[in-house]
């Protein structure tokens, strides 16, 4: 009964509510989310535009009239025995010449992006007078061993270039 | 020095404990308790160009690539790791079906057709194109065009 007066001062009823307890489980859920606490890195998408055809090779002949075949860039890899860059090579168009770009690993990628910029540019002025322009597709073939943030770094330099369909060759010979 | 009255003195919890539980609301809000379909064991890559993940997508597939290039799928009932491109063309097959009968009831209730799933590989940096190759070539065979690859997204300087 002493407990049930203990607030009371001229009818005022002071309420007591027990402040450690709820502190001291406030401060073991802090320490259970702080030890857990493990932010995840940014995760973002590279869109990889690729081909329907299936079954092999199409029998169609291709139209050497076609403006998309004739501006369509090529980007051949060599790698070497750790799966880096031993050398670009690039081809623009349907029977072209291959033009290999010097250096190797992120030099060869950085020579890369300046040249996409540079025939992307070069594109551009030579269809000023046309409303919608579509940057050329970029095809990569590369070879088996070519380590996977290598194809990132190559599509990332691509898409930093202005190129927005870039895509890997698929070997089909691969069983 | 006065015995006869004994003065209580208490410091205040009050803001102590708003602090605290403000603390707590923060922390509970950042955990990530769902990480079913991210396997945090792959290392990704990074990219410039990386771009934000749209929230649109209704049913994404994901394909996690080890270092060791073995697939492992996400999802209940997914343990086994796909080892080459037939296993990864069953695998997908498999999905497909699924998508189709989502498809099929989707026009019996009169509903709009469902977008077709986006297939999101995530594969670890160190892995071989070799693999990277097979699982397109599953995806293909399989009839998913709609493909993304995962990255961290690197901030310019």
């Amino acid at each position: 009964m002493r407990h049930r007066h203990r607030g009371i001062k001229n009818g005022f009823v002071e309420p007591d509510l027990p402040i450690t307890p709820m502190l001291d489980m406030s401060f073991q859920l802090l320490a259970f989310f702080i030890t857990t606490f493990n932010p995840t890195p940014t995760e973002g998408h590279i869109d990889v535009g690729l081909p329907k055809a299936i079954g092999g090779p199409s029998t169609k002949l291709p139209d050497p009239t076609d403006a998309e075949l004739i501006e369509d860039i090529t980007i051949r890899v060599d790698s070497d025995e750790n799966g880096d860059i031993a050398g670009i090579s690039l081809m623009q168009g349907e029977g072209s010449a291959e033009v290999a770009l010097p250096g190797k690993g992120t030099q060869a990628r950085a020579n890369l992006f300046a040249e996409l910029k540079k025939r992307l540019a070069s594109l551009k002025a030579s269809k000023k007078g046309e409303a919608a322009f579509a940057p050329p597709k970029i095809k990569l073939e590369l070879p088996d061993n070519l380590r996977y943030k290598i194809l990132i770094a190559i599509m990332d330099e691509s898409n930093r270039a202005g190129y927005t369909s870039v895509a890997p060759v698929l070997k089909d010979d691969k069983k | 020095m006065s015995h006869g009255s004994v003065e209580k003195c208490e410091p205040n919890m009050i803001p102590m404990l708003d602090l605290v539980l403000q603390l707590v609301m923060f922390f509970m809000l950042c955990a990530n308790f769902i990480a079913e379909d991210v396997n945090a064991t792959i290392k990704l890559p990074t990219a410039l160009q990386a771009r934000p993940l749209d929230k649109a997508e209704e049913r994404v597939i994901f394909l996690n690539v080890d270092k060791s290039g073995h697939v492992l799928p996400t999802g209940r009932g997914n343990t086994v790791a796909l080892r080459n491109r037939i296993m990864v063309a069953q695998h997908m097959k498999r999905m497909k079906e699924i998508d189709d009968q989502l498809k099929a009831q989707a026009l019996a209730k009169n509903k709009p057709e469902p977008r077709p799933s986006l297939v999101v590989l995530r594969a670890h940096e160190d892995c071989t194109y070799e693999m990277i190759s097979n699982v397109l070539l599953g995806c293909q065979e399989a009839q998913y065009y709609n493909i993304q690859f995962r990255a961290v997204v690197k901030a310019s300087n």
